[in-house]
């Protein structure tokens, strides 16, 4: 039997790797023999689908590496939830996410809900074709720091700037963020959003930066 | 002066025109020629028709054809799609027809005259070669077998087949380039004369190029060839960014390549029209600052700027992707009047409207 260490890297490196049915095997065997799922995630799953995502940037994986690694990472951490306390899951912070009404492009979004998920913030996914008071709704109900919308065509894109105007008319205590094809970070400035993505990486950065102000600015208060 | 058919010809043989075409790959915004809702553009061939002449009349570029949306074979082979009234159909994600990869094995051939839409289609092309064959050529847009499998497997999980199932996708993907062929090869037969196929799998932005010519590269030239046989102009579209271009190339002969991103390594497009002169280049506009971020005189400028560093021959202007359907029409016509000016023909000043911005940002 492998030391655990050893056991949690082949874990990583089987993720990197899309070897599948082998990191689903390796989680239970990791829980099997004892080790903590927070241990579980931090030392096995976490570090390799990061690998997964700097081989992406890199341009060594591409789309469908990206979606399978997310896909089995998901499933791995199905397995390891149970195991999981409420805020050792999803407590880093919340998002409120989607695709904007008219648009139903969703890959780029349901990578960065994945990616967001890992590093351990909880994530409440509208899914496509969004109503902008929808955004606005879910954030009231779960007092999520941030809000994020992405467009993919040209015609979708201006109601990025209509849900950062609903969102100050509302006094709305979360920053909104926006991301998307067509979207650029000087468009994104000029409708006078919270913050812009380029991709899941980035995303996952900016969110943190914004979630440890806000929480920063909550704590001051 | 050519006719825009001459002027289209001249610029897919890369020899002398009279001044450079200019193709807005009009997609939704020439439905506001003649004030129709998308709904009626996608399912009424006569009103499709219509309207692209209409936006020809108004505009005066030289991509004239019969276009309704990405969706017309998946339908064809029974994937529900859902219709708008002012948005393209797209497949309801609800019910896509192939749930599992066994399901690629079991698309089978279907009568191509039996799809309402296409036979729509026909009914528009027919008019476009009647009422104006001689005077433009009449073009439509084919997508490449992935965009149709897509539509009914879902493209996310389409994807994750790549990975995980090659060979069943390798299977779907041949018969879908069965009706694909069967498709544009009808279409010809009706009249169209130039078709430009999508190649929106080629980049960087989805897959390798190894998964993608691994997959879709013999379905791709079986495609091309057929296109070529019927004698048609073939202009190939990849409108994302990092296009696999030299891939392209090996998938047999084209006319034209139609692009607004780079090549990974290339400095700008007067290199890519060194290397690649042999093939007319269509582009180079990125679409969303054509639509909604410039001024008809900053497109005037960039245009005429673009036709003096690519032009005149071999290279027909316009934006590399559909022109947005919320974009401003005088844009569009900027680029027309700067192939004009270009050319030395006298355009009208406009002096009203030349300095507004752009309305939708």
């Amino acid at each position: 039997m492998p030391a655990d260490t050893e056991l949690l890297s082949q874990l990583s490196d089987a993720l990197r790797n899309l070897e599948e049915e082998r990191v689903l095997d390796l989680t239970r065997q990791a829980l099997d023999d004892g080790r903590s799922p927070q241990d579980v995630i931090q030392h096995g799953l976490a570090p390799g689908i990061t690998e997964v995502g700097n081989l992406f940037e890199q341009g060594e994986y591409f789309l469908p590496e990206l979606l399978v690694a997310a896909d089995v990472f998901t499933t791995a951490i199905e397995i390891v939830r149970p195991h999981l306390s409420k805020t050792a899951a999803g407590g880093k912070g919340a998002v409120v996410i989607g695709t904007v009404k008219g648009d139903i492009h969703e890959i780029g979004k349901n990578v960065v809900k994945l990616m967001l998920e890992v590093a351990g913030f909880t994530v409440h996914d509208l899914g496509i074709d969004v109503p902008l008071q929808a955004f606005v709704d879910k954030q009231r109900e779960t007092g999520a720091e941030v809000v994020a919308a992405s467009a993919l065509l040209s015609s979708t894109m201006p109601q990025l700037k209509d849900l950062v105007e609903l969102a100050r008319a509302e006094k709305l205590p979360a920053a909104v963020i926006v991301g998307g094809a067509p979207v650029k970070d000087w468009l994104a400035e000029e409708y006078g959003a919270d913050g812009y993505s380029p991709d899941a990486v980035t995303a996952v950065r900016l969110v943190e930066e914004i979630v440890a102000k806000v929480r920063a600015g909550r704590g001051a208060a | 002066m050519m006719n825009s058919r001459e002027r289209m010809e001249a610029a897919f043989q890369c020899k002398e025109v009279d001044r450079v075409p200019v193709f807005c790959e009009q997609g939704g915004i020439n439905r506001r020629a003649l004030g129709i809702t998308y709904y009626e553009m996608v399912t009424d061939g006569e009103k499709n028709a219509m309207t692209d002449l209409a936006w020809h009349d108004v505009i005066g570029d030289d991509g004239v054809g019969v276009y309704f949306d990405t969706g017309v074979l998946a339908e064809a082979f029974g994937q529900p799609l859902l219709y708008l009234k002012e948005e393209p159909p797209y497949p309801d994600p609800a019910q896509y027809i192939l749930k599992s990869p066994d399901d690629y094995h079991k698309i089978e051939r279907i009568d191509l005259m039996a799809a309402p839409r296409f036979r729509e289609m026909l009914k528009g092309t027919d008019i476009i070669a009647q009422r104006a064959g001689d005077e433009v050529l009449p073009r439509t847009l084919s997508i490449e077998p992935f965009v149709t499998l897509g539509g009914m497997r879902g493209m996310q999980q389409l994807l994750m087949d790549c990975r995980r199932y090659p060979d069943d996708v390798r299977v779907g993907l041949e018969r879908v380039t069965d009706m694909e062929i069967e498709y544009c090869q009808i279409l010809i037969d009706h009249g169209v004369r130039w078709i430009m196929l999508c190649h929106d799998y080629g980049n960087a932005s989805l897959m390798s190029q190894k998964m993608w010519m691994d997959l879709e590269g013999d379905c791709l030239r079986r495609l091309h060839r057929a296109i070529r046989e019927k004698g048609c102009y073939l202009l190939v579209h990849d409108c994302d960014p990092n296009p696999y271009v030299d891939a392209a190339f090996e998938l047999g002969d084209f006319d034209a390549f139609c692009l607004w991103s780079l090549p990974k390594g290339m400095a700008d497009w007067r290199e890519f029209k060194a290397k690649y002169g042999s093939v007319c280049l269509n582009g180079v506009w990125e679409p969303t600052p054509l639509g909604t971020q410039r001024t008809y005189d900053q497109v005037k400028a960039e245009s005429r700027q673009m036709i003096a560093d690519l032009g005149p021959t071999g290279f027909i202007l316009g934006p590399g992707c559909e022109f947005p359907q919320n974009g401003a029409f005088i844009n569009a016509r900027a680029m027309v009047d700067a192939s004009k000016e270009a050319a030395g023909v006298k355009v009208e000043p406009r002096p009203l409207s030349s300095q507004a911005a752009t309305v939708s940002a």
